[in-house]
């Protein structure tokens, strides 16, 4: 029972055996797209073995010389539609069990605007402008004639909701990991899986010239920024360091130098006995010294 | 007595309406382009390997030839960005899909139905003329001012309209010429095959080959027009400056690009594109598979196993693969709703797939199998598909799709299908049939060596990119990904950027395929040299083959058939009179329409003069 | 070396082959034109509020031309059943007026392309108000919304003129005589004047008056200027992409007719059977050509 239990287990870690390399995961939906791959793929290894040592033993038994007269009757049916049949349920348990529910839920369930880091991501051949929105959790407005080389993205320098918003140097973005205690119990939340949870992040996507692709692999997302769309994306970061954005669509001949960077940057405050703050978060003290004021922003580099 | 003997050069071997001819003629044309195709991706791989290093070799060459573009011999971006537009571009669309439909479905689909020419040979030679200046167009634009193409073969807009080269423009016209072209011939290749088969020659009894081709034409047919459609609309908007692809408010290098009226929507043409785009990938890969299925069964001397399962599963795939194309397009920003639809129908269309590999795998069982050069080729294409389609699998889900989307694993994924599967499976249909269009065999060790040697390179050149998409390296860049390498200075601290490793693999990949490159060369000398010299054929059917291209002279003159033909069997009815079954488990197995055939040898015929007995038999 | 089933039919598939080339031929065709009336429906879905424009097309003009192209397949059809029955002469008459038709339908289509090209629409980037130009006193709307654009003809301006090329000829203003109800609103004003007409059943703009309305701008105030060219906007640009092709294909099915009427009708002698063939596959075409205006019509002139 027990060595049955030990056998199990074992199997289940050798099943789980990560031997696809992927870069270092930093996001919560990323587990889900890591088991998706490894899944996939030992399925793929086992069906791909299974088949070329078939071939070998085939191409060995029934060469000419061994077997100088073919048998034209095949093999029995059965044989045929258990093999699809296995093919058949994998993909069916894969898709039906794993890909549509999971990419469903990935692009309808959304976290809270209030509750999250909110940051807006503007790709421009060949660079990354990001944007937050400041303390009042509102962007300042943009309109297309203002743009020009010295304000490529239009800001309205006079409007309000734009003064406090908060413009970091271009290729550079960064997000808080910061635990969230929403029931107030002094302790950081569990999802139902025991999984600790973060503040989660939504980057609003576009595009002001040609279609880029924003891609941070270690977060496990890809999106399109295309002119004319503006496109939410959301994850929940899971894990500090600093990652590569990779521009993962030809945009031209500047397309392999479009490289910028994600922090996701440590924002636990510094506090008195009385738990008073007395110097913020490195995130918050880092927001404070970008903060836009009425320039105007961003500019090629 | 035939025609051709009283026809002048001219009419005979370049503005020929012979099918054999004109599949002749494009053998040629289509081989030279692959051969282009390869010697741009040498210098690319050069590029990648060593950033910024002049290629040798042709380095000056490249620069007086292209000016600019390729200062120093060295490979500017923009040169890189045009040659990966214009491999990709000449690779499918002006070297295998004339490859295996104009060259592989004009010579031998009336060959194999028993026709004596297409329905209809003017057309015919029209279509092979409209292809030849769409290639040199396509060829053109490298010299035009600001060089080829740089959007990459899928031109997406507002890229490829700002970009700021004519070359665009010649990639566009000739695209309509070759969609013409395509047109043209697909529409022959399907009213051959409906109006001049032989009597007898049911449906069920086409050669799989001749199916093949059939599902192919339709696919150019219905899905090769939306993109002629697109390509009208991009025309309009670089050459009369319409925005059907333009949205409001683009800023074009930092200026807000005022004159255009905007209000197009970029997702418009890469819907088109890609509309034609999945179609085209199964037009590259169909008819290899009929190509294998012959060489298989003639070379394991049984029937193919299930053929009808085959024939379904390939009307199967032509259906599905229109409604698949999204799955390019998952990362555009795409609802549940419309993923979960194309991710459902790109997992079932890998089904159909699945059966004919199963199919050609579990006929090699019980055969006597001969591993002649055309059958190890068909073998190294069964594997490679196995790899490939199976790498098709993870990117069909949106959910794992995001990690590996534009990553090199893609670029692994289908050249599995295309390089060491397509090319192989047209490699063995030349060794196959060039004793039938020649009258001689090519170079058995000849062959051997370029087999191995293209076999090995292959694996050392996509194995490795599969392992350096997983590990984020991403494809089109000009680089090799040195500017997302660990080695570049300002990723010093940066998790997940590219290991010194996978670096390291871009120089194996680059020696690889120069490898490959000279591996062919005894191909191209076994090709010529045997066309002239090769050991003459010792009968008209040397590899003992049942299908009704080997019932012709050799080479078959123009008409083809000199005896009236009548067709009493199934095309595969390799060694039937050995069968130790009852009846029934034959019609079972091989899918025959179980008739237990009434003769010895191997090599029957598959056609009877007329007034042979066996005429009384077929069914009418 | 001898095709067969070129004039006479296969039995098991009752065709020949021509006509299943034909066939082909059209789904072809009917997946361009599937593709290109589907960007046309993209595009529109996708189009801002108030920015696709209406009525600029003259219907009239339109329901006429399409008339013509169903009186020309109606006499195809007719020359193909007398050729049919052998009457040479009979056919020969029908496809005369058959190509007059076609001119007729090019001719038209060519006159309205070229109304089109001397007409032309100003963008404001300082709106118009009834205040400054009291000649357009309720014209925008009862409001008086400002105006943010104007279509009409330009005084002393011929067609495929830009604002680049009217400043180089130094003009400083452009006197512009605006059409009947063409004031282009803001998006917003235009969805708020829409709501009024409905409410209402009056047009807001008074056409009689607009013929006197005509406004001198100055250059400095214009954004943008077009004529009414493919790059004017996304409904000029199909406009004109689709109904060109569309001629296209009317000069290509007028030419083949011509051909086979005139130098090929010597097949006619040798093998009449594949003559008629050769006329019922191009009045195939013809007939499919003009099913496209068909749909042609009330896509881009009526919705
Ligand atoms: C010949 C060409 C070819 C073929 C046949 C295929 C076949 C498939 N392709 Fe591929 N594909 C391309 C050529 C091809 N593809 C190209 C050129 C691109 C990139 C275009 C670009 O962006 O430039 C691409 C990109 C591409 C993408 C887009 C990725 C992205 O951009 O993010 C996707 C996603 O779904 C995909 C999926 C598939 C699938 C599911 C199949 C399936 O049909 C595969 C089915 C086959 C199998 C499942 C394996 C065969 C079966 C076996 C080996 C048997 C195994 C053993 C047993 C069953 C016993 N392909
Ligand atoms: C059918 C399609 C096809 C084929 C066969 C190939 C073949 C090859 N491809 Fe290509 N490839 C594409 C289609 C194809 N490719 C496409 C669509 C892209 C994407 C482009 C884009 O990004 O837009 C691409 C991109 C692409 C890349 C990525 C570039 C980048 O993203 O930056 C690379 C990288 O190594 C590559 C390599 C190769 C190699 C080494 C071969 C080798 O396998 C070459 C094999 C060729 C031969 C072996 C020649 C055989 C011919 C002869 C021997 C001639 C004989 C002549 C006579 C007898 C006269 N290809
Ligand atoms: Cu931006 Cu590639
Ligand atoms: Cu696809």
């Amino acid at each position: 029972m027990d060595g049955t239990n030990k056998l199990l287990a074992s199997a289940l870690s050798a099943w789980q055996f990560d031997w696809l390399n992927l870069p270092q995961l930093a996001s919560r939906h990323g587990e889900d797209v890591d088991g998706l791959l490894l899944g996939l793929h030992n399925v793929m290894l086992l069906l791909f073995v299974g088949w070329i040592i078939y071939l070998f033993f085939v191409l060995w038994r029934f060469r000419a010389k061994r077997n100088p007269q073919a048998n034209p009757v095949g093999v029995k049916t059965f044989i045929f539609v258990l093999l699809i049949g296995f093919v058949v349920v994998e993909e069916a348990v894969t898709l039906f069990g794993a890909g549509i529910p999971l990419w469903n839920n990935f692009v309808t369930v959304y976290p809270d605007e209030k509750q999250a880091t909110v940051v807006r991501v503007t790709a421009q051949q060949f660079t990354w402008n990001a944007r937050y929105p400041g303390k009042d959790g509102k962007f300042g407005a943009q309109h297309h004639t203002l743009i020009s080389a010295k304000n490529p993205l239009g800001y309205i320098p006079s409007d309000e909701a734009g003064k406090d918003d908060v413009v970091p140097p271009l290729k550079d973005i960064r997000v808080p990991l910061e635990p969230i205690d929403a029931d107030g119990d002094g302790k950081q939340d569990v999802d139902l899986l025991g999984r600790p949870q973060f503040k989660p992040v939504i980057i609003y996507l576009t595009s002001m010239d040609v279609i880029h692709s924003f891609k941070v692999l270690p977060l496990r997302i890809t999106q399109d920024a295309i002119p004319g769309m503006i496109i939410p994306i959301h994850f929940m970061p899971t894990r500090l360091g600093k990652y590569p954005i990779t521009c993962a669509q030809l945009c031209g001949n500047g397309h392999a130098t479009m490289i910028g960077w994600l922090t996701i940057m440590d924002n636990s405050p510094q506090r008195a006995a009385d738990g008073t703050i007395i110097t913020p978060g490195a995130f918050d003290r880092w927001q404070a010294s970008h903060v836009a004021g009425n320039a105007p922003q961003g500019g090629f580099e | 007595m035939t025609a051709s003997h009283e026809l002048g050069f001219v009419r005979k071997y370049i503005f020929s309406v012979d099918h054999k001819v004109i599949g002749i003629q494009y053998l040629l044309t289509s081989l030279t382009f692959l051969l282009i195709g390869l010697t741009l991706m040498l210098m690319m791989r050069w590029q990648i390997a060593n950033p910024g290093q002049p290629v040798p070799v042709v380095g000056g060459l490249l620069e007086s030839a292209l000016g600019e573009p390729a200062g120093e011999g060295k490979i500017s971006a923009d040169l890189y960005n045009s040659f990966g537009a214009m491999h990709g571009t000449i690779m499918i669309f002006l070297g295998v899909v004339p490859l295996v439909f104009g060259a592989f479905g004009n010579y031998l689909v009336p060959l194999q139905v028993g026709a004596g020419d297409m329905a209809f040979p003017k057309m015919n030679m029209l279509s092979y003329w409209l292809y030849v200046p769409g290639g040199l167009i396509m060829l053109v634009s490298f010299f035009v001012p600001g060089g080829a193409a740089q959007a990459g073969w899928t031109s997406y807009p507002p890229l490829a309209t700002i970009i700021p080269t004519d070359g665009q423009t010649y990639w566009l016209v000739a695209m309509l010429f070759i969609i013409t072209s395509s047109l043209l011939g697909s529409i022959n290749i399907i009213t051959t095959v409906i109006q001049l088969r032989v009597p007898g020659l049911t449906w069920m009894r086409l050669p799989f080959f001749v199916w093949t081709e059939f599902v192919t034409a339709f696919l150019l047919l219905l899905a090769f027009p939306p993109l002629e459609a697109g390509c009208i609309l991009q025309l309009m908007d670089r050459l009369a400056g319409t925005s059907f692809f333009m949205p409001h408010g683009l800023v074009v290098s930092g200026q807000p690009a005022t004159g255009l009226s905007g209000g197009g929507s970029p997702l418009l043409w890469q819907h088109l594109f890609w509309f034609l785009g999945h179609p085209e990938v199964y037009v590259l890969v169909l008819a290899p598979m009929g190509i294998v299925t012959e060489v298989i069964a003639n070379n394991t001397r049984k029937p193919i196993w299930g053929y009808r399962y085959l024939v379904g599963s390939v009307l199967a795939i032509g259906f599905l693969s229109m409604v698949v194309w999204a799955h390019h397009m998952f990362v555009t920003g795409m609802g549940a709703g419309i993923a979960t639809f194309f991710q459902t129908t790109t997992t079932i269309i890998s089904i159909p797939s699945v059966v004919i590999m199963t199919c050609l795998m579990l006929s090699l069982w019980g055969g006597s199998i001969r591993f002649t050069v055309p059958m190890l080729f068909a073998l190294a294409f069964l594997s490679a598909f196995g790899i490939g389609g199976l790498t098709g699998l993870p990117m069909a889900l949106p959910m794992s799709d995001v990690a590996l989307h534009d990553s090199y694993y893609i670029i692994g994924h289908f050249h599995y299908l295309v390089a060491p599967g397509t090319i192989f499976a047209v490699f063995a249909g030349i060794y196959y049939w060039f004793p039938k269009a020649t009258g001689r065999h090519m170079n058995q060790k000849l062959g051997h060596v370029h087999f191995w040697g293209s076999l090995v390179c292959m694996n050392l050149i996509f194995f490795p990119m599969l392992i350096q998409g997983l590990a984020g390296m991403e494809r089109r860049m000009s680089d090799g990904g040195y500017n997302y390498s660990a080695a570049h200075p300002s990723n010093e601290g940066v998790v997940g950027a590219l290991s010194g490793t996978v670096m390291q693999l871009n120089g194996v990949i680059g020696w690889a395929v120069l490898a490959l490159g000279a591996f062919q060369l005894p191909f191209i000398y076994n090709f010529f040299s045997s066309a002239f010299a090769g050991r003459r054929v010792e009968s008209d059917n040397p590899w003992q083959a049942t299908t009704l291209e080997w019932q012709t002279p050799t080479p078959p003159p123009h008409g083809n058939f000199v005896q009236e033909m009548f067709v009493y069997r199934e095309p595969y009815a390799y060694s039937l009179s050995h069968s130790t079954q009852p009846l029934t488990s034959t019609r079972k197995s091989n899918g025959s329409n179980g008739k237990i055939l009434d003769f010895e040898t191997q090599n029957q015929p598959v056609a009877m003069a007329n007034g042979n007995p066996a005429k009384q038999e077929a069914p009418v | 070396m001898k095709i067969p089933y070129t004039s006479e039919i296969r039995e098991d598939t009752g065709l020949y082959n021509a006509k299943i080339g034909m066939w082909l031929f059209l789904a072809s065709e009917v997946m361009l034109f599937g593709g290109l009336f589907s960007a046309y429906v993209f595009l529109r879905i996708g189009a801002r509020e108030g920015e696709w424009p209406h009525g600029l097309l003259n219907i009239p003009i339109g329901a006429f031309n399409t008339l013509v192209l169903i009186t020309s397949s109606l006499t195809v059809a007719l020359s193909w059943t007398t050729l049919k029955a052998g009457d040479f002469q009979r056919y020969r008459r029908l496809q005369i007026v058959t190509l007059v038709c076609a001119a007729l339908f090019l001719g038209i289509k060519s006159w309205e392309y070229y109304d089109k090209f001397s007409h032309y629409e100003i963008w404001l980037n300082k709106p118009l108000t009834a205040k400054e130009y009291p000649q357009l006193a309720g014209h925008s709307t009862e409001a008086d919304l400002p105006i943010t654009s104007v279509v009409g003809h330009i005084e002393g301006v011929g067609p495929f003129e830009t604002l680049a090329s009217l400043q180089e000829a130094g003009m400083s203003t452009v006197k512009i005589h605006p059409d009947a109800f063409h004031y282009r609103l803001t998006a917003l004003q235009q969805a708020e004047r829409r709501k009024v007409e409905k409410a209402t059943g009056v047009r807001a703009v008074h056409a009689e008056t607009d013929e006197h309305a005509n406004v001198s701008i100055d250059v400095s105030h214009i954004a943008r200027m077009s004529a009414f060219v493919p790059k004017h906007g996304t409904f000029f640009a199909t406009y004109f992409t689709l109904t060109g092709l569309h001629a296209l294909h009317v000069v290509g099915g007028a030419l083949a007719f011509a051909f086979i009427l005139w130098p090929g009708a010597r097949m006619w002698r040798d093998d009449p059977k594949r003559y008629t063939n050769s006329v019922e596959c191009v009045g195939l075409f013809w007939h499919f050509v003009d099913l496209v205006w068909i749909f042609l019509f009330p896509i881009l002139y009526l919705l």
